[in-house]
């Protein structure tokens, strides 16, 4: 399902396109909070800190971990098969309950001491064509 | 205009790691952003995992250096259901 005209989150002095999103084990059972997440295009696969899957119920350490590069430098991540809900972004730029896009079998990449929430392009960008307005402060995931 | 927004006062704090607070977000006036609500981060706790509480009294509720910290904080805290964002290293939260 396309989103449209998703709004920029203000952050400090700068607005950026970021999501709203709630990642589920494969098996749906378990969630996390609702977590804000940067689209990033320069980032090759989704990645959320390790501590992410524990909450969803992954067994961490049950697949090979691999090692990534970042702008801060090198580490250790393990890629768990989730799901990716983007929800609604209320007009007080809260979440809402209502789910815009339901994203399955994502690889998500759970970075060991990771600090960031990180939408790439890996099975979640790469199903979209995504359109960002600078100038309207809105960006766009159209199937 | 924006007037700095209320620290209402600590909670508790749980070794270095993890600190609990609550943070009004108050209303600014500044141009551009003017039905935005607003709070101000403090260099301790820039880039660092941040709880707010949902609701109509919506408030910043804990900071914490990991992830899963947090989630005991808040949850912690009892303070109903909550989102989760990475606390920006610019100083201040805007919100629509």
């Amino acid at each position: 399902m396309p989103i449209h005209n998703y709004p920029f989150t203000p952050m400090g002095d700068v607005a950026r396109p970021m999501l709203w999103v709630r990642l589920s084990a494969e098996t749906g059972r378990k969630k996390t909070k609702p977590l804000l997440a940067k689209v990033d295009t320069g980032a090759d696969a989704c990645f959320f800190p390790a501590d992410v899957a524990i909450e969803l119920g992954y067994e961490l350490r049950s697949v090979e971990p691999v090692m990534i590069e970042s702008s801060t430098g090198q580490g250790t991540a393990m890629p768990h098969t989730s799901i990716v809900d983007v929800l609604e972004m209320l007009p007080d730029g809260s979440p809402g309950e209502i789910v815009l896009c339901h994203v399955a079998r994502v690889p998500v990449y759970f970075v060991e001491n990771g600090t960031s929430f990180l939408l790439g392009a890996k099975s979640f960008l790469d199903q979209f064509v995504l359109k960002v307005d600078y100038r309207e402060q809105t960006f766009s995931l159209e199937d | 205009m924006e007037s700095e927004a209320k620290n209402s006062g600590q909670i508790g704090v749980d070794g270095n790691s993890l600190q609990l607070v609550e943070k009004s977000m108050r209303r600014t006036r500044k141009r551009g952003l003017k039905n935005s609500a607003f709070v101000r981060i403090e260099r301790k706790h820039q880039g660092k995992f941040l709880a707010i509480s949902r609701g109509p009294d919506k408030k910043v509720v804990a900071f914490a250096d990991s992830y899963g910290a947090l989630l005991e904080a808040a949850n912690r805290l009892g303070v109903g259901d909550f989102s989760i964002i990475t606390a920006p290293r610019q100083g201040v939260l805007y919100s629509h």
